[in-house]
Order: structure tokens, then C-alpha cells, then sequence
């Protein structure tokens, strides 16, 4: 880390600081959590794994409003939904019908499967981290994009449109903006990026093959899941952010 | 058509508006003049439901602007705000974007249709590949004006449709307000500084 902050300083970039914090706030946090998983992975019940996920919604929630410095009154509760609910089916809908755990295991499909430590935790962890990320960047293109825009808005309002439909170019340039980086992403994945579920996998013993089986359902369903969670989110926050004319209400702020 | 009764608007301790009346009729031709500033784009605005006011009444085809009414009342209405610029690829696109939603599909929307008006309108046909980048604020003016008459609305209201136009096309511009008043038995207010608008409008608010 020696190198970067002494570019950081060299070019006065304001960013030693928050570099240095951020560092030790990872090496706590992951040595915490590495603690935590221990536990958790030994205990493995599954109503303890259940909470742990929504613990892990709640912070990416709250990190996902911090981020776009959007209004918590309008945004908090959207995004919870969007994220917990999406990242929940979506879990299930993997680990019980793609992966067919007990179907592999020869098992019944219980809840103690469904909510594993070992295969929970990490899908839903990075179904969150995804969703996050692409919600941060198309949510606020999009509100920051009404409010600039807002006499093309205010046109298409006096046109005619539905509010639906005088959102939707900025909701379009937003899902644009929010997916190009995943999509260039797959562009190149295998030639330029190696993936790191698949490097975590073959850096584990496992047959390339099957790492890349996992690496390409995994892209998929993170896809899957951020445009989900996305939609989820703008269709519950847009009945918090109008008013009663079709008006875009003060969205920015705490 | 038209109905602004005795509405006032303040912004805080601001009065912008003040027992402001009018009404305008189909095959109306009306203007809204006054000094910048008076708050002559802030009453267009409150008949369409942007602003909101604090005391009156506001009726368009019988409908009064109020939140249960204010979709209705907007399908009524074509609008074309003061300098618009709409990021579209092309004019055609540009041209096209009201009549893609769901209250204007019956309208009908052709190239020799937009043609026609825009000949009314000293427009070039070549201008319908430009990007709206590349064409002038008045040309652009006159292209979304021509928009608003194809809409086939009741009630047409346009903020400074001549602000960017020399005295020649501003005349050719009012002549085709009058003919949309006239001849398309629509109501058209304009907020404008140009009174050569003004004289061949019916009835003038002043502010």
C-alpha cells in the first residue's frame, strides 16, 4: 500500500487519508467477520444464517442511500425490498433448482440446506455486493438526471404521459449507465479478467471445468438479480419521489 | 376551453401572481405579455399543474387542475416549453416522442404529414435527418410547434414560441397559431415579448 499513497501524496489528491482508513477498516472488519464466519460455518443453523444475510442487506442498504446521497425517507425502505427480496428468490432459486443441492447431496430440500452456511452466505453475499453496485450508479443517474432534465421531463408530462412513462428515457440512460461496465465485463472475461469465483474455485483444488461452470452461472444470476433489484427499487421509490402533480419532490439530501 | 379565475401564487413571501383572470375559447388565438420576471411562465406553468397555486380556480375543458384531474386534464393539452432541447439522435425522433405515449396512439404521424405543416412554417424538409444539435433554437421552435399542432390537442400552450426569430418568421409563426386557432377549432395561448404575436392575437393578458 506504500506505492499508491505515494503517488496519492505526491499528486495531492486528498485521498491518503480515506485510503489509510479504509485499509485498516478492511483488515478489522475481514479478521472480525473471518471470526464470525468461523462460528457460523460450525454452528450452521439455519434461521442464524437467515439473519446474518439480512444482517449483511441492512448494511449494504444503508451503504447503498449513503452513496447516492438520496433522501433516507425516500430510498431506505425501496431498497430494502428490492434488495432482500431479489437476493432471497434468487438464492433460492439457485441453490434449489440450478444447483439441485439435494438432488448432489441425495437429501430432502429442507431449509437447513436451503440456508446453509456454506452455500448461502457466499451467493447472497455476492448477489448484495452486485446489486449494490449497480444500484449506487443507475439510481442516482437517474434522479439526477430528472432533475436536470427536468423541462424535457416536464414536456413529456404535458404531453400526455403517464409518469411511467415520462421516467423512462431517464430510466433507460440509467440502466445504461448502471450495465455497461457489467457488460463490457463479460466482453472480455476469460481473455483479459479471470473471474474470482472461478480463481477462488481452481485456487481450491477444484477441476477448471467445473470452475468455469460455476464462474458463468454466477455472472448470470448476479445480472439477473441487479436488474431485478434494480426495477424493484425505482417502481417502489418513485411512489415516495413525485408528488401528487407528477412533480419530482427534493430527492437529495439526508 | 380555458379558465384562470382570480388565481394567485406566491413563493413564500413573494406574491407572483395576483388575482390573475382569463379565459380563452377554441378558435381563440390569446397571449400572456408582461416585463420579465412578472410571472408569465409561472401561470402557463400552474395551468399545467407544475406550480401549484394558493387560492382561484383553474378549469381546461371542464376539467379543474387538481391532482385527481390532473392526468385528465393534461391529455387535453398540447405544451411546448420555452427553449426546449430533447436529447434524440434525429429530428424525426425528436418530432416523435408525444406521439409515443399512450394518450396521443390514435394520432396520426406521417413524413408528408409533419411535412405539410412545416412547409406552413418556412421549415426544410432536410431538417428531419439533422441532429437537433445542429439546428438553430428558432428552427427547433418552429419543429416542436408544429408538434403541438399535430397533436390535434384543444388547448395549445407554448412559452415564447418567437424568441429566437426575426421579425419575418415571427409573423409566419403567428399566422400558423391563428390558422391552429381558426381552422383546427383549437384554443392557443402563447407567452410572448413579440408584439407582432400579440396583434394578431384575440385577447391579451397583461401582467
Amino acid at each position: 500500500m506504500a506505492i499508491p499513497i505515494y503517488f496519492f501524496r505526491k499528486y495531492k489528491t486528498g485521498l491518503v487519508q480515506s485510503t489509510l482508513v479504509a485499509t485498516v477498516r478492511m483488515i478489522v472488519q475481514l479478521v472480525l467477520i473471518g471470526l464470525y464466519l468461523k462460528y457460523l460455518f460450525q454452528y450452521n443453523l439455519w434461521y442464524v444464517n437467515l439473519l446474518w444475510g439480512i444482517i449483511m442487506c441492512a448494511v449494504a442498504t444503508f451503504t447503498c442511500v449513503q452513496r447516492t446521497h438520496i433522501r433516507r425517507s425516500i430510498l431506505l425502505v425501496p431498497v430494502t425490498i428490492g434488495f432482500l427480496t431479489t437476493a432471497l428468490l434468487i438464492s433460492i432459486y439457485f441453490l434449489a433448482l440450478v444447483l439441485r443441492l439435494h438432488e448432489s447431496m441425495n437429501i430432502n430440500l429442507s431449509l437447513d440446506l436451503l440456508f446453509s452456511a456454506r452455500y448461502f452466505i457466499p451467493i447472497f453475499g455476492l448477489l448484495l455486493g452486485n446489486m449494490l453496485g449497480v444500484n449506487v450508479l443507475a439510481l442516482t443517474t437517474y434522479y439526477e438526471g430528472i432533475q436536470r432534465e427536468r423541462q424535457m421531463y416536464d414536456y413529456m408530462l404535458g404531453n400526455g404521459a403517464t409518469r411511467w412513462e415520462a421516467t423512462a428515457p431517464f430510466l433507460s440512460a440509467a440502466i445504461r449507465k448502471a450495465f455497461i461496465p457489467c457488460i463490457a465485463n463479460m466482453m472480455v472475461m476469460g481473455i483479459v479478467a479471470l473471474p474470482g469465483t472461478m480463481i477462488g474455485q481452481i485456487l481450491g483444488g477444484s477441476d477448471p471445468n467445473i470452475a468455469i461452470k460455476y464462474q458463468m452461472m454466477i455472472v448470470v444470476i448476479t445480472f439477473v438479480a441487479s436488474i431485478i433489484s434494480l426495477m424493484a427499487t425505482v417502481a417502489l421509490a418513485n411512489r415516495r419521489s413525485f408528488d401528487k402533480y407528477g412533480r419530482l419532490i427534493e430527492v437529495f439530501g439526508k | 376551453m380555458l379558465k384562470i379565475s382570480k388565481v394567485s401564487l406566491s413563493y413564500g413571501s413573494k406574491q407572483v401572481l395576483r388575482d390573475v383572470s382569463f379565459h380563452l375559447e377554441r378558435g381563440e388565438l390569446g397571449c400572456v405579455m408582461g416585463e420579465s420576471g412578472c410571472g408569465k411562465t409561472t401561470l402557463l406553468r400552474t395551468v399545467m399543474g407544475f406550480e401549484e397555486f394558493s387560492s382561484g380556480c383553474i378549469e381546461v375543458d371542464g376539467f379543474v387542475v387538481s391532482p385527481p384531474t390532473i392526468d385528465s386534464l393534461r391529455q387535453r393539452i398540447a405544451y411546448l416549453p420555452q427553449e426546449l432541447s430533447l436529447p434524440s439522435p434525429t429530428v424525426w425522433d425528436m418530432v416523435r416522442l408525444p406521439f409515443s405515449f399512450k394518450a396521443n396512439k390514435g394520432v396520426e404521424l406521417t413524413e408528408d404529414l409533419l411535412l405539410r405543416e412545416w412547409s406552413l412554417l418556412g421549415l426544410e424538409p432536410r431538417l428531419l435527418s439533422h441532429s437537433p444539435n445542429a439546428i438553430s433554437v428558432g428552427q427547433r421552435q418552429r419543429i416542436m410547434l408544429s408538434v403541438c399542432g399535430l397533436l390535434g390537442k384543444p388547448l395549445i400552450i407554448t412559452d415564447e414560441p418567437t424568441s429566437a426569430l426575426d421579425n419575418d418568421t415571427t409573423l409566419i409563426v403567428a399566422n400558423y397559431m391563428k390558422m391552429l386557432a381558426r381552422e383546427r377549432n383549437a384554443a392557443v395561448l402563447a407567452v410572448t415579448h413579440s408584439h407582432i404575436l400579440a396583434d394578431q392575437c384575440d385577447k391579451t393578458l397583461h401582467l
